[in-house]
């Protein structure tokens, strides 16, 4: 045994030395990290914004825990496919040959319109508002305008660039598209009917928007609540909601903490009637649009994903404890009160690799429609990244799932071979337009159209 | 030039690049993953996973300069994601008392083997900064960013994993 402190330092060091220095590299380890680099770009780069905007009310202040009289009820949502893939359905692309290379981040409807941002083909996750290489083109971002009626053509009718690829949302408000550019700290107004962008308005990382009446409502990343008046494209207040701010991927070679988000903005925003509802980390927040002022405080213990506002319910998605593994609950919170009032576990994500476990469930979007709540969820299978997008229509009385139907792929394969026909990678909740929802795949790259699940 | 001949010289050069980040690091990732794990092929999949996880975001990476900090950072992390996940510390625990047949598998001349499994040990936390101490040779403020912990959390871990060291050692010489 070393006899001495300098001693013991000294062995510590040539045996750390010897064990290390006669390792070598195996060869081929170089082309299966790029195969798998490539699989990952393709199945995950992403962040998707959303927003829902229904009603809401109530107002009491304070911070509440988890200790509230909630119930939890029990797993309800098994992740294990079907094979109830859901028939009807129509993809529709809005990259490709001789169109943009990205794949598309974020979803908006409304007016028989969905809009398309994409700007997704630099890794995974998008490192919001860090600016790319100067050294390398990305490509371009785009907004595409497709056509979402009751019934075919389902075509794109218009597409504009917004700058470089990279991390982007949208946002449909007031007759036009709201284009988030967290990497440019700017929100893009797009005129819905000329595609002619009418305004470009400073915001700080925004990464999610929505709206009431008279204001967009824009949440960064950190902390910051922008409220923007549409009449003069115009920031008229700046709110501090307290939500920790996101460091993202600083250039400092320090990563931020794994995340349950994979590709879902950090921080997100929904409106409900007399109420602004903010999410970021564990917490949720209420605001109040008559005096921009932080009205309610909810701390829940893991990581909000999920975000909808209802008539007197907020709910969300929170996976617990803030990183993987975790356990999927969707969550009511009771907007008269501002506290938790039902819990329903819908899975677990024991595995934050990119191929994950099976049964392991990796987002999970919540989207409210005609008084139930309708959840996005992305499961994987059979280790070795086979995905299926499920989407569960769920009574909001009782917590349970009333009807589901899984999310089929288009067909083709990926830059590694796999089949697509039986697998999806949703991102981010749904939008509900003509009758049906949409999602994005963004394992083929796609927007999907398909009929919503019903009881 | 057309768009497909740009592309394909762009994916070239980003191959390229890919490559001679992978050639100029990989060495150093892969040891400093295998001493933390003590595993060859876990140290294998760790350091094709961190690399997996950079090349999605080297657009990013405004000071490539950066990058070996980026890299030993995210193996740190996977590491401790796997300790976490697999619950591995146990399984070195019962591989230990099973005599390290992987080891045993490869001679070794050396006569401080006591001291390595004296290392595989330690807790996690007490192996990584030892680790970064005495092998990566980092800087207090490095090594607690790539922990992710307080400079003096970090001198802490390295102390008692110090202590845990001479404790285990002298229990071995006893035994």
């Amino acid at each position: 045994m070393p006899s001495s402190i300098d001693e013991l330092d000294r062995e510590i060091r040539d045996l750390l030395h010897r064990k290390a220095d006669v390792l070598e590299v195996p060869e081929g380890n170089f082309e299966n990290t790029i195969r798998r680099s490539n699989r990952r770009l393709a199945r995950n780069a992403a962040a998707c914004l959303l927003v829902v905007g229904l009603v809401g009310s109530g107002a009491v202040a304070g911070v509440r825990s988890l200790a509230g009289p909630a119930s939890t009820r029990p797993a309800n949502a098994s992740p294990t496919p079907s094979e109830a893939l859901a028939t009807g359905a129509a993809w529709i692309r809005v990259n490709g040959p001789g169109g943009p290379d990205t794949f598309p981040l974020g979803l908006a409807g409304a007016d028989g319109v969905v809009w398309v941002a994409s700007g997704g083909n630099i890794g995974f996750p998008p490192m919001i508002g860090v600016l790319s290489d100067p050294s390398v083109d990305p490509g371009v971002a785009t907004l595409a305008r497709v056509r979402a009626g009751t019934a075919p053509p389902y075509e794109v009718t218009g597409t504009v660039t917004i700058g470089k690829a990279g991390d982007i949302g949208v946002a449909m408000a007031f007759g036009d598209a709201w284009v988030l550019r967290p990497a440019l700290d700017r929100v893009i107004r797009v005129e819905g009917s000329s595609l002619a962008k009418v305004a470009s308005i400073p915001v700080p990382h925004p990464s999610g928007a929505a709206a009431d009446d008279s204001s967009l409502w824009v949440m960064g990343i950190g902390s910051t609540l922008t409220r923007i008046d549409p009449q003069s494209n115009q920031v008229v207040a700046s709110i501090d909601t307290g939500i920790p701010a996101d460091r993202g991927f600083e250039n400092d070679g320090v990563l931020p903490p794994t995340s349950p988000n994979n590709g879902v903005p950090a921080t997100g925003v929904a409106v409900g009637d007399g109420a602004v509802w903010v999410r970021g980390g564990g917490r949720l927040v209420r605001i109040d649009p008559a005096t921009n002022a932080v009205q309610a405080t909810i701390d829940v213990g893991g990581t909000i994903e999920g975000l909808a506002a209802g008539d007197s319910s907020v709910w969300i998605s929170v996976c617990t404890p803030a990183v993987p593994p975790c356990t999927w609950e969707l969550l009511r919170i009771d907007a008269t009160t501002n506290t938790i009032a039902s819990r329903d576990v819908l899975g677990a994500w024991e595995d934050s690799d990119q191929t994950g476990s099976a049964g392991d469930i990796g987002r999970v979007g919540v989207t409210l429609d005609s008084g139930s709540v309708l959840v996005a969820i992305e499961a994987t299978y059979g280790r070795g990244s086979y995905s299926r997008g499920r989407l569960l229509r769920i009574d909001a009385a009782s917590g349970d799932v009333i009807a589901s139907v899984d999310v089929p792929g288009s067909g083709g394969t990926t830059v590694d071979g796999k089949e697509l026909r039986n697998t999806s990678d949703l991102l981010g909740p749904v939008v509900i337009e003509g009758g049906a929802a949409w999602v994005i795949n963004i394992e083929s790259e796609e927007v999907v159209r398909l009929p919503l699940p019903d009881s | 030039m057309s768009l497909e001949v740009e592309a394909d010289r762009q994916l070239q050069e980003q191959h390229s690049a890919r490559a001679e980040l992978y050639v100029r690091h990989s060495p150093a990732a892969l040891r400093l993953a295998f001493l933390i794990t003590g595993d060859r092929a876990l140290a294998d999949d760790l350091v094709q996973d961190a690399f997996v996880r950079l090349f999605g975001r080297l657009v990013h990476l405004r000071n490539p300069d950066a990058f070996a900090a980026y890299l030993r950072q995210t193996v740190v992390n996977l590491c401790r994601m796997h300790f976490r996940r697999q619950r591995v510390e146990r399984t070195y625990l019962r591989r230990e008392e099973q005599g390290f047949q992987e080891e045993a598998n490869e001679p070794d001349l050396d006569t401080r083997e006591d001291l390595w499994r004296a290392l595989l040990r330690l807790s996690e936390r007490q192996r990584i900064a030892i680790v970064l101490h005495y092998y990566e040779d980092l800087s207090e403020q490095q090594a607690s960013e790539a922990l992710g912990c307080q400079p003096g959390t970090y001198r802490s871990l390295v102390s008692r994993g110090l202590a845990q060291l001479r404790l285990t050692l002298q229990g071995d010489q006893h035994a």
